[in-house]
């Protein structure tokens, strides 16, 4: 097992330096560069252009640029960002727990409705309320994230019973922190269920189909001929070999925690990784572009290993040798 | 006293959704049939898949609800018990499966197949000891190793995985034991064997078998008496020799020249059914389904 898991991460090594190495080029195959935004402004002159794009070895070949990105990496240097001018891994940890927040909630919200949801349809195949279900999961499977978030703003700016986005109230600093906590809730609630409710649609029909497939098979006819109660034969059995598939998507689950959502960030004003790397994407920030694509790729890795150990630990017939 | 009887047993499944006032179309699965199991005498349900014998099956231990009919065990009407009677009943009839790899749940070890078949039992294990030791016997009855235990179902053979379910199904003692085609997927050289075994384990329990087949040699050499059915109904039934050397039904002597050299006349059409036919006794023992 072990010797697996070291493999597993020998392999990473290629794959990560691979993935980078595509990144790279596609960002430096569109034409253009940060510095030129700058350019364009009269007041900058050539010389000053001319030092920074020596700096950042900017008029170097593509190739050389990369492997001196990956030469100060193994420094940890992870570069400077162009627009903020700071070292990224400051730009980015100021937002890395605004994310983490908003991608946790809703996973908690996705998973602990889905699930149950999925279960409670499969056990209810094709009654009303399975029907019932099936049919709001088609319409929410429908509708955009950004969509349904603008109706939830809608209907706050209608009501006011939620703020109408941002983290924080205005009065934040002066409450407890009870309140600081209730405060970033009530911010929390509109963007975490515009970014669940497609989520639980989706994660319900796999938990439904899963438990569907494994209410059909003989071992449970078996469970029930022996006389078992029914809610033995849904938990014991059918639940424990629906879970696999879901494992897996657990573990790219993982990788999403880190990433952000930059759609409903934008439309929620959450401050957030994924508004901030749109814009570093569009205004060719290369380095704090690189950063976040690292990051989404290990955490990607890591959470399949975790799934991929996991699944082992739940499934016998399972084995890494 | 009879163990198990059947009396009109009927289960149509419908396969159109009723029209507005019209009548909707069914599977007469299975069609007002009456049966009567004695202890120790093995009975043997032989047809054509589709005739409706393992429906039949899954009505005796009430994984189906049959739409009219009455089932008594031992004399007791058990139709509609629930509650703690109607695990009493569970207890006593139970039922192997056609398929040994895939009526074993793939993630439970063998000792947890065996213990969660006893969780149904009345009397708790005082001691993990003696639940232990239980289990043991039955492996040991079975003719498998002790040392299984810890051990998943993937990691056996089909033959040994029918052992398994077979000691699952005599975990609590029952007094009727369906065999659902639970032979008809093994080799011949196994199948032998788990005959065998089945015969022994007669013996030693005190079981009565019912077997669901539609292998004639395997039926001739278990059991004592036979049941033809066809298209949901009991066509013939009598003891097994009898039913060999004096078919009267014209199914019956179809079945048997298609399993064995038996001398028939080919038939040209369908054999038709009369809706109210009704089986005569046409010599001792000897039931035929009136034409």
């Amino acid at each position: 097992m072990w010797v697996y898991i070291l493999k597993r991460f020998l392999v990473a090594i290629p794959m990560i330096l691979i993935m980078a190495l595509a990144t790279f080029l596609l960002m430096g195959s569109t034409p253009g560069n940060y510095l030129d935004t700058i350019r364009m402004d009269p007041q900058v002159s050539e010389e000053t252009i001319g030092y920074y794009q020596h700096l950042y070895k900017l008029d170097r070949p593509l190739l050389e640029q990369f492997f001196y990105w990956i030469k100060n990496l193994l420094r940890l240097e992870f570069g400077y960002s162009f627009h903020y001018n700071v070292p990224v891994t400051r730009i980015i940890s100021a937002r890395l727990l605004n994310t983490f927040i908003l991608s946790f909630a809703s996973f908690v919200l996705t998973w602990a409705v889905a699930i149950p949801l999925g279960i409670w349809a499969a056990v209810h195949r094709n009654q009303w309320i399975d029907r019932l279900i099936q049919l709001f999961s088609y319409i929410f499977l429908s509708l955009p994230s950004f969509f349904i978030a603008m109706i939830l703003l809608y209907w706050a700016s209608q009501t006011g019973v939620l703020p109408l986005g941002g983290m924080y109230g205005p009065d934040y600093d002066q409450l407890t922190l009870l309140g600081k906590i209730g405060d970033i809730l009530t911010h929390l609630a509109i963007p975490t269920v515009a970014l669940s409710i497609g989520s639980i649609a989706a994660l319900q029909r796999i938990m439904r189909g899963n438990m569907l497939e494994a209410l059909g098979q003989k071992y449970i006819l078996t469970a029930r001929a022996k006389g078992l109660p029914e809610n033995k034969v849904v938990y014991h059995h059918a639940l424990r070999n629906a879970i696999n598939p879901l494992i897996t998507l657990l573990g790219y689950e993982f990788s999403s925690l880190l990433s952000g959502a930059a759609l409903i960030e934008i439309i929620c004003s959450w401050p957030g990784l994924g508004s901030l790397m749109l814009t570093a994407v569009r205004s060719k920030d290369i380095y704090l572009v690189m950063t976040s694509m690292l990051m989404g790729g290990v955490l990607f890795i890591i959470g399949n290993l975790l799934a991929d150990i996991l699944l082992v630990k739940v499934d016998p017939r399972i084995r890494y040798d | 006293m009879i163990l198990l009887e059947l009396k009109n047993i009927k289960k149509y499944f419908p396969i159109k959704r009723k029209s507005w006032g019209g009548q909707g179309a069914f599977v007469k699965a299975v069609d007002q049939v009456s049966l009567s199991i004695y202890p120790g005498e093995n009975v043997s349900l032989v047809g054509e898949s589709g005739c409706g014998k393992t429906t039949l099956a899954r009505i005796m231990i009430k994984l189906i609800q049959q739409d009219s009919g009455s089932i008594k065990l031992e004399g007791q009407e058990v139709a509609n018990l629930k509650g703690s009677k109607f695990r009493k009943f569970r207890k006593d009839i139970q039922m192997v499966f056609q398929d040994p790899f895939n009526s074993l749940d793939p993630r439970f070890t063998v000792f947890h197949i065996l213990k969660e078949a006893m969780t149904l039992e009345k009397v708790r294990y005082r001691h993990f000891r003696d639940q232990e030791q239980r289990i043991k016997e039955l492996l040991a009855a079975v003719d498998l190793p002790v040392n299984i235990l810890n051990r998943y179902p993937h990691e056996f053979s089909g033959g040994e995985r029918q052992r398994i379910a077979i000691a699952r199904a005599l975990v609590l003692n029952p007094k009727l034991l369906i065999l659902d085609e639970a032979v008809s997927s093994l080799d011949v050289l196994i199948q032998d064997q788990i005959l065998k075994l089945l015969q022994e384990l007669q013996d030693k329990f005190q079981l009565t078998y019912l077997f669901i087949s539609h292998n004639l040699k395997v039926v001739r050499r278990v059991s004592h008496k036979i049941a033809v059915m066809y298209k949901g109904k009991i066509v013939e039934m009598a003891a097994t020799q009898e039913i060999f050397q004096n078919p009267l039904h014209p199914y019956t002597k179809e079945l048997l020249s298609a399993a064995i050299e038996y001398k028939s006349v080919r038939r040209s059409e369908d054999i038709n059914i009369h809706p109210n036919a009704q089986l005569v006794e046409k010599e001792k023992g000897h039931f035929v389904l009136d034409v």
